[in-house]
């Protein structure tokens, strides 16, 4: 697969290798990784965490606030250095495959810079050219536009923290991860930097609503002191030759204003037509396999029928079977007559055996039953649809004329400049040409942002409507991990959601009937493992598209989880594994806890020493662990050896 | 799909347009059989049942389901339709018609016992009277040029499967719909149906005869 042709390709991890973290470990470890499970096994305190965050860290180098708003759950080497007893000894090395080529990445604990890269066989030992290339090697081999996409990617799809940073309900992060992994279809970069526009666009327009609210104030002020100085009432005199340009500022405001809130109806109207619309596509491919089952059946009856006839009417299919007379050529053939029997008896057709289709009644009834009603709700959301559209479509036409007269308004009026000269004097006048110059500068950015966030909104819809077959397989497959961690069906649905500057989309899951559009509407569990399915799913999908596999790397929720939905969350990584993906998890040593469930289930007994980290031999054990030791070497040799 | 499944579905769909057109007198050719039966096929939705999943495609002269020849054919061989009038055109093609034998006569009925097949029957009538009723048959080949999923497909090529029953994209159903939900919501649906089905054979009569004024004009030696 070529790389920018269907997205970008995810990396896929097989080995590391981590030297000079005395303390936290007591030597070396090194690892390889295959398709299936790679269990760090451990207690409390001996390093699970900090031995997978050095895995992500040597290939990303942390989080920074390229890829991470929220400074909470930034990172970097800081985070090992202050731990380690020599950081400078520190190394990190990673091995993982993109588009089939094998690189290497090296880190150390002194600095979040590459160390070094080795492409294939040859090591890059300069940092500086090291980094070159890895950015050229992220851009040629995955498609990735620069690395802190990349970074991205791992920590927001491929790794799950301890920190449970969610993706299943992160607007901004599924926006990013979306059109990232779909970057053939949407140009990712462009979008946010154009969504940083918008955000700009508003904090200059909040800056400037505050500046004019101030110029109000100080000008009803100063009218106060006129008309207490005068003892009459000032009248509302307009200053020569700015009363045409006031009306002009006040009438851009109004339409602004206007359209905003047609806007806002508009929206609404347009998450009611996405609703309805996905409603019918739901009942489409329901009515789609129906037909299917329906199809079959009614060709069974047709068969029987038709079988019936001939036989009443001694037709030719009907002599052969009875009196062994040849369809063909009127001759008698017992041989003939013996296979026409035969295949007669079992379904088949009387003369080229090929298998017929047959019916229960019953059924067929049951299945036509079920279609009418599909067919009925169909054309029943169909009939809700339609007013909905013809009116969204006079919006949008509304919105075309509102946004035609803003223009006209916008370019007849006059530049007005401030200069610095020009700043406020505390009188009268110069506080009322204040007034309306930051009158028409306030409408002027909201006119902006409204062109912005409708080019940026469609811009989404009509990427989302592309990626729609992509959509749809996205929740195929989430179904399918989801429903297996659940027990129930759970599907993916895309909800209309943003903030008071855009409405974009995102997928939420939706189980028992009821749509989860926050994280509080799941149990502590389900949020957990509905996010992992949601992030296997789009692996899956990424996977799928560019005819590769990858990794997840995943501190397993494992004290979220109670012993009845164990062999649901084995099920659900098996399900992964078995799609040849490679999955690093972290697990304490426990008794048919779920790593040793995943293991027996998923690995060969003699392949299992090489499918877990054993902490316990590594890390530092405290007075607790010592003392349980023996109970815990023993509940590893269980999954070693059962 | 399964042959054998779209096989057997077609031959009831043929045993039901055969015998709806022999009470007009008259006996439908290879052209006409293709043609009925995707107008059949593209009002059935009305009647809430479905018509065959990928059946139709467009092809060189129009749309085409290879399943409704092969059906033909298999009754013919079975002794439920017998062939009339073959004769061998210049072009080197072949036209016949197709009539129910008495078996396939006796076999029709059979058939319009079952619920579905009978509701069918009702689709199949309708287009049969106004093939015979104004239009005449040579028409319906006309009317299925003028219908919007084909108009639509048929830019793209050959091969392409028609969906007349899809309101998801241009098509009958979709027209229809559109139609539907113009008109005051009345309790008793089949009123509408006839109406949609009266206007929607007066579309494509317009459609039709817009699509002949646009053709350019044919020479003839």
């Amino acid at each position: 697969m070529t790389p920018g042709t269907a997205g970008v390709i995810l990396p896929k991890l097989t080995g590391f290798r981590i030297s000079g973290f005395e303390p936290i470990f007591r030597g070396s470890i090194a690892a390889a990784l295959k398709p299936g499970p790679l269990v760090i096994l451990g207690g409390n305190g001996l390093g699970k965490t900090t031995l997978m965050q050095a895995v992500i860290y040597a290939l990303t180098g942390g989080a920074s606030w390229e890829i991470e708003e929220d400074k909470q759950y930034r990172w970097d080497h800081t985070y090992f250095k202050k731990r380690l007893d020599s950081a400078n000894l520190a190394s990190i090395e990673v091995d993982f495959e993109l588009s089939a080529e094998r690189l290497t990445v090296r880190r150390g604990c002194m600095s979040s810079t590459l160390r070094a890269l080795r492409i294939g066989e040859e090591w890059i030992q300069d940092p500086m050219i090291a980094a070159t290339a890895f950015a050229d090697n992220l851009r040629r081999l995955g498609g990735y536009p620069n690395p802190s996409d990349f970074s991205f990617l791992v920590h927001r799809l491929l790794y799950l923290p301890e920190s449970r940073r969610l993706l299943a309900w992160d607007l901004d992060a599924q926006v990013r991860l979306l059109m990232l992994l779909s970057n053939d279809i949407g140009a990712e970069e462009q979008f946010r930097t154009r969504r940083a526009e918008l955000k700009n666009l508003d904090s200059r327009k909040r800056h400037v609503h505050v500046a004019l609210e101030k110029a109000k104030g100080q000008l009803s002020r100063l009218m106060e002191f006129d008309e207490t100085a005068s003892g009459e009432p000032v009248e509302d005199e307009p200053i020569d030759g700015k009363e045409a340009s006031e009306s002009l500022g006040v009438r851009l405001e109004k339409l602004v204003d206007v359209l905003t809130r047609s806007r806002q109806d508009r929206r609404d109207l347009e998450s009611q037509e996405l609703a309805l619309s996905r409603k019918i596509s739901l009942l489409s491919s329901d009515i789609e396999q129906l037909r299917q089952d329906v199809e079959r059946e009614e060709a069974g009856f047709i068969a029987s029928s038709l079988k019936q006839r001939e036989s009443t009417d001694n037709l030719a299919l009907s002599k052969l079977l009875e009196l062994a007379i040849c369809p063909a050529c009127g001759s008698r053939s017992l041989e003939l007559q013996a296979r026409a029997q035969a295949f007669a008896n079992t379904h088949h057709c009387t003369l080229c055996g090929s298998d017929e289709p047959t019916t229960e009644p019953p059924k067929l009834a049951t299945l036509r039953s079920r279609l009418a009603e599909k067919l009925r709700a169909q054309r029943e959301t169909e009939a809700q649809l339609s007013p909905i559209r013809q009116r969204a479509v006079a919006f949008r036409a509304a919105d075309m004329d509102q946004v035609a007269s803003i223009n006209q308004l916008r370019f007849a009026q006059p530049v007005v400049a401030l200069k610095t000269q020009d700043l406020p004097q505390p009188t009268k006048e110069a506080l009322v040409v204040l007034e309306e110059s930051l009158r028409r500068e306030e409408a002027e950015l909201a006119a902006q942002q409204l062109a912005l966030r409708d080019e940026l909104e469609r811009e989404y819809a009509e990427f989302r409507e592309s990626a729609s077959e992509r959509s749809e397989k996205l929740r195929v497959l989430y179904m399918e991990y989801a429903s297996a961690f659940l027990g129930l069906t759970c599907d993916l649905v895309e909800v209309k959601d943003g903030d008071r500057l855009l409405l974009l989309s995102r997928f939420v899951p939706q189980f028992n009937e009821r749509l989860r559009d926050s994280p509080d509407t799941c149990s502590e569990a389900q949020r957990f493992f509905l996010d992992i399915a949601f992030r296997m799913a789009l692996i899956d999908l990424a996977s799928t598209l560019t005819d590769s596999n990858s990794s997840f790397v995943c501190e397993t929720p494992e004290n979220a989880l109670d012993m009845s939905y164990v062999d649901n969350v084995v099920e659900m990584f098996s399900v992964f594994a078995k799609k040849k993906h490679s999955l690093l998890l972290t697990a304490n040593i426990q008794p048919d806890g779920f790593a040793s469930k995943l293991l027996k289930t998923h690995v060969p007994k003699r392949e299992r020493p090489r499918r877990i980290v054993n902490l316990l031999d590594l890390g530092q054990l405290s007075d607790v662990h010592q003392d349980a030791l023996d109970d815990m070497k023993a509940a590893v040799a269980d999954i070693l050896e059962a | 799909m399964d042959p054998s499944v779209r096989s057997f579905l077609r031959m009831r769909d043929v045993v039901l347009a055969s015998s709806a057109a022999s009470r007009y007198q008259h006996a439908l050719n290879r052209i006409q059989l293709q043609k009925f039966l995707y107008l059949v096929d593209a009002i059935t939705f009305l009647f809430d049942i479905a018509p065959p999943r990928e059946a139709h495609r467009t092809y060189k002269h129009g749309p085409f389901d290879a399943a409704i020849q092969n059906a033909v054919d298999c009754l013919t061989f079975r002794g439920l339709a017998s062939v009339k009038g073959v004769s061998r055109q210049a072009d080197g093609t072949t036209t016949a018609f197709y009539e129910l034998t008495n078996a396939g006569k006796a076999w029709a009925k059979d058939l319009r016992i079952d619920v579905a097949t009978a509701t069918r029957w009702q689709a199949t009538q309708l287009v049969a009277e106004r093939a015979a009723h104004g239009l005449g048959w040579p028409r319906l080949r006309d009317l299925v040029y003028a219908e919007p999923t084909y108009v639509a497909a048929r830019p793209n090529g050959w091969g392409q499967y028609l969906h007349p029953e899809d309101t998801r994209s241009t098509s009958t159903a979709l027209l229809l719909r559109t139609v539907e939900s113009l008109l005051p919501s009345r309790a008793g649906q089949p009123i509408h149906r006839d109406l949609l089905i009266d206007l929607y054979f007066d579309f494509l009569e317009s459609a039709a005869e817009s699509l002949r004024l646009q053709a350019p004009e044919v020479e003839i030696r």
